[in-house]
Order: structure tokens, then sequence, then C-alpha cells
């Protein structure tokens, strides 16, 4: 679905991503990993569209990016990124009304409020439809906003640590929901902090370090000490899920020599 | 805010009731507006004379009950036509379009303190308007004599697109940028009106003084035909915007990725802003606090959707400077400026509104 080949992204003279290709199939979960600063979430906008390449070719559906109109690209593709900030006194549903925007020809639908509903259903978050969106806690924000992106019903959905704010149920949560969406021919890209999260979730992760892959693979090829080690260079033991046929990672303390 | 008033405030039914209940207010204001002054006109007398003088000019060949024979209701009927009737009609045209390009430009650039005087506008149409006043400057097109009033505009014009240019980097605009130019460029231009009002002979620091106070006195239907050409068009245009200005309250970043050309959006705004604006202070002189006021308080009355704000907040500033001028003419024996009873009346009331926005916590 999508493809994206030796792509490099160069600005005021600093390499930020650096020959980095990658073939994402529909009914594929992709989780993007390592350290901050490593350039997950520029990769992540280029493949949306908002950057362009310096250098390489990034192709949806087969069609290069660049020639898709912007509205084209809204009904193919939705984009979670970090942190949202809605300005003015929108409510949760309009918000994720918004969502439905490239769908809509002149006013909403019957077929669009369902949508918008179900979205919120979906995230445990329809209790909150009648609040403003800015007076929400940062984690209902981010279900939210993660509706909202359900809402757009896109075929590739790219999230920007969809997770990172939210409690323990909702962490599962989002990432069942993802899962699921690929399982019905979505493809998914995200960036994810928790190893274990993307361990379990992931069909494949790739491990970013200084904007080129240090490693593309299944969680079990990829999750190994030593790529963690030269990813964060940080010590972890990598053991098997107890549950799942999963790698399970626990990180260890910097030791005073490692971190020299 | 509970559920109920929620739903209430969603439905589309809603929109079209608050609308036409605005249309109501509005015709009562525009009807008290062509009543008061130095003579009262009798309610009966200044809408049925209203609306003779309406269907004769869009030639609707209506005619309402009046004795045109008698001469009190000739007089009268001759004062609304003449004097009461483009007063009226250019207080609800600037009124609309201040009142608009302060929604539009408040969702444009995701920013509740823009409005159309801090962008450029105001400050190069006073430096046009001063500039035209001191040198003695005019020029005529097609017939029209353009003198303050073409300066002002030009200036109204250059103004924005100097503000707009400096702010612009990168191939976008930063709204941060774009607001700190114009208060900028404001403080000069009002250092160059002090200048020039300094330097001045007698009589032209009155002229100069009377433009920066904004009146809606001895306006000219010309005018007004001209004024209701930009702003009427302007007007329609902008509600074709009201979606891709909801889109943008999700942030730039993101309405770009729900489709929405933020950079085009934004300069559609400021440019509709600033022909509306501009051609409303090129008559009328500089109006304040309409642009910031109305649209803040449909917005804590009605909510934040611009499919409502827009069309309400049009309607909302034509009362709103309808009503101003009612109190500019009638407060005193002379009449107050109006750019100064905008002020006092609209200046407060924001306070009024901040301090209502700190209760509900928002």
């Amino acid at each position: 679905m999508l493809e994206a080949t030796s792509l490099s992204y160069t600005i005021n003279g600093k390499t930020i991503i650096n020959d980095v290709s990658l073939s994402v199939e529909r009914g594929e979960v992709f989780a993007l990993v390592g350290p901050n600063g490593a350039g997950k979430s520029t990769l992540l906008r280029l493949f949306s569209g908002e950057l362009t390449p310096s250098g390489g070719v990034i192709t949806l559906n087969g069609q290069p990016l660049g020639e898709y109109s912007r509205r084209q690209l809204a009904l193919k593709r939705a984009v979670m990124a970090q942190r949202e900030s809605v300005s003015f006194d929108f409510s949760v549903y309009d918000v994720v009304m918004l969502g439905r925007h490239p769908h809509i020809k002149r006013a909403e639908t019957p077929h669009d409020r369902e949508v918008v509903e179900t979205s919120l259903k979906s995230t445990e978050s329809d209790y909150l439809a009648d609040r403003f969106f800015a007076t929400l806690s940062s984690g209902e924000q981010s279900r939210v906003t993660f509706s909202r992106i359900l809402a757009q019903q896109t075929d590739l959905l790219l999230l920007d640590e969809p997770t990172s704010t939210l409690d323990l149920r909702h962490q599962q949560l989002i990432m069942m929901i993802a899962q699921s969406l690929a399982s019905e021919g979505a493809a998914i890209i995200a960036i994810v902090h928790d190893l274990n999260l993307a361990a379990i979730y992931a069909d494949r992760i790739g491990i970013l370090r200084d904007g080129t892959w240090v490693d593309v693979g299944t969680p079990q090829a990829v999750l190994t000490e030593e790529n963690l080690f030269a990813a964060f260079n940080l010590p972890t033991v990598v053991m098997p899920h107890p549950h799942y046929d999963r790698p399970l990672i626990v990180p260890l303390p910097l030791s005073k020599k490692q971190d020299s | 805010m509970t559920k109920r008033w929620q739903e209430i405030r969603r439905h589309p039914a809603t929109r079209l009731i608050v609308i036409a209940g605005l249309f109501v207010v509005l015709a009562v204001a525009v009807i008290n507006s062509i009543q008061a002054g130095t003579v009262d006109v009798p309610a009966d007398i200044a809408y049925k004379a209203t609306l003779d003088a309406s269907s004769d000019y869009l030639h609707l060949g209506y005619q309402s009950d009046l004795d045109y024979n008698n001469r009190d209701v000739r007089r009268l009927s001759a004062l609304i036509t003449t004097i009461r009737l483009p007063r009226v009609a250019m207080a609800v045209l600037v009124g609309i379009g201040l009142a608009l390009s302060g929604s539009m430009l408040q969702g444009v650039l995701r920013n509740p303190l823009a409005e159309p005087s801090l962008i450029g506008v105001s400050s190069g149409a006073a430096v046009g308007a001063v500039s035209a006043i001191t040198f003695d400057l005019s020029f005529t097109i097609l017939g029209y004599d353009l003198g303050v009033a073409g300066f002002s505009f030009a200036g109204a014009i250059a103004g924005t697109l100097l503000v707009y240019r400096l702010a612009y980097y990168q191939r976008r605009t930063n709204p941060t940028t774009m607001l700190l130019v114009g208060v900028a460029f404001s403080a000069i231009s009002a250092a160059y009106v002090g200048l020039m009002t300094f330097r001045a002979g007698q009589e032209k620091v009155g002229d100069i003084i009377f433009w920066s106070l904004g009146s809606l006195g001895a306006v000219k239907w010309e005018e007004v035909e001209l004024t209701a050409a930009v702003i009427l068009t302007g007007a329609l245009f902008s509600l074709f915007m009201a979606r891709p200005l909801n889109v943008m309250a999700l942030g730039e970043v993101e309405a770009g990725y729900l489709g929405i050309d933020v950079q085009r959006l934004r300069l559609a705004a400021i440019i509709l802003s600033a022909l509306m604006t501009g051609i409303g202070v090129a008559y009328v002189g500089i109006i304040g606090f309409v642009g910031l006021v109305v649209p803040h308080f449909i917005r804590l009355l009605f909510g934040p959707d611009h499919r409502l704000l827009l069309p309400a907040s049009m309607l909302g500033g034509a009362i709103f400077l309808l009503e101003a001028d009612i109190l500019a003419r009638t407060i005193a024996t002379t009449e107050v400026p109006l750019g100064v009873v905008t002020t006092l009346i609209g200046g407060p009331f924001f306070l009024f509104l901040i301090w209502l926005y700190q209760r509900r916590g928002v």
C-alpha cells in the first residue's frame, strides 16, 4: 500500500532521514520505535505527504504521493499527530465530526453522525461527546483525536504515539482497534514508545536511530538485546512473554560504565 | 453545559432560527435608526417611507398608503431617503464587514485577538487618509472623486499586503508573527498620524480628528453603492469558507491532513477582510472594537461553528453599529463620533466577556 524507496530528508544542512526504505501492506500493523530525535516523526510526516523528501520516492497504491490532491490524500490516509490543541469551544462531537470533512459534500448526513457515534463508542469516549475538547485531560483528548482519525475512515493510518498519554486499559484498547482495522484490510504505521505494546500488537517493527534503520522485521527477529542496546544505549533483558508467542522486554538501569 | 443544550445547539434548524431571529432584531434596529435623530419620525411613516424608497430604488412597483400630498409626510420622506437611509445602509454594511472580518481572521489565524485593525488594514487606511488630508491629494476614477476615501482604501490594502508579506516566511504565514508585525505597524502609523496632526494647520487638524474618530454623518448614496458591492460580495464568498474555517480549529497541520489548503484559505480570508474593512474605513473612518466584540459575543451565545458564526456575526455587527450610531446621534445635543461610542461600549463589554469566560473556566 505505502512504499518508500531510499528516502532522505535534509533541512538547514542537517540530515534527519538518511536512505530509509519501507514497504507496508494492507493488513499490517507496523510499529516505528527508536530513541528521541531518531527521526520517527519526520518519517511519518514524509509518509503523510506533509513534508517533501529531499531524496527518494514515496508511492501510495502505486502512485507517487505528490500526484495526489490534498483532498484525495485526506480520503486515503489519516494522520494522528502528537498533540492536538483545538481553538475555541468546539465540543468533542464537533471535533470528531471534523474528521468527516473530506467525505462531506454540503452538509453532514445521518450516516456521518452514525460514523461519529461509532468512532466515539469504540474508544470508550462517547460519554465525553458534549464536553468541550479543550477541557479534557490529555489522555481523553488523545482518545477523542483517535476517534476523529477513525471517523475519517481511511485505509492508511499514520499514528504518532497514539498511546503515550493513555492509561493501561486504553493503551491496549487503541492497539486492539488498530489491529482489528488491519485485519479488515487497513495498513497502520504507528510510532510507539512502549516496546512491549509494539511487541504484542505489531506485525513488524522498525527500529530507527539517527535517521536510518537499525533493523526491520518481526518483533521476535528485531527486539533483541543487541539491537535495543544499539538503538537506545540501554541494557535490557529480552525474554519470552508468558502468555503470547512474543518477546517481553525489561529495561535495566544504566550502568555507570555503559553510560560513559 | 448540559447534554440537551448541546443537542439543540447542534441541530441544523437552530441555525435557521437564530439567523431568522437576528434578522428580526436587525429590522427593528433599522426602523429605530431611521426614526432617531434631531427630528423624530413616527414609526409607521419610517417604515412605509423606507419600503417606498426601496421599492422605488429596485423598481418593484410597490406603493404604500402614505399620503405624499401632505407637506409633513413629504418633508419626512425626503429626510428619510436623502439622509437617514444612506446612513442606516452604511451602518449595516460597515457592521457586516467589520464583524465578519473579525470572525474570519480569528478563525483563520487561530487567535482570539485577531481583528481587522491588527493586520494592517486600519493602520494603512489611517496613513492613506491622513496623507490625503494633509497634502490635499485626490484622484478621480470613472467619475468617482476619490480623495480621502481613495487614499484610505489604497492604504488599507497596501498596509495589509505589507504586513502579510513581512510575516511570510518559508512558504507560510505565521499567525503570531503576523499579529506582532501588525502591532508594530499600527504603532508606526499612529506615530505618523501624530506627526501629521502636530504639523497640520487648524482646519486640517479638525479633518484628521474627525476622520480618526469615525462618523456615519454625510454619507452619500454613491458611496453606499460602492461599499455594498464590495461588502456583499465579500460576505457571499465568506460563506464558502465556513466549513474549512471549522477544520482550521484543529490546527494548521491537522487541517492540511484533512484536505484544506491552509495558505490559500489564509490569503483568501485576509484579502476579503482587507477589502471589506478597507472600503468601510475609507468612507466612515476608524470604528473600533466591532470586529473583536461581536464575534466573541456570538461565539459565547451560539458556539464556534462558523456556519452559524459567520452569518450571525454579520447580522450582529450590523445591529451593534446601528445601535451605536443611534446612541451617537441622541446621547448629547451634538453628535458624538461613532468610533468613540463603539469603543466606549465595546471595550468594557469585551472586558465583561473575558470575565464571563473566566467564570466558565474555559
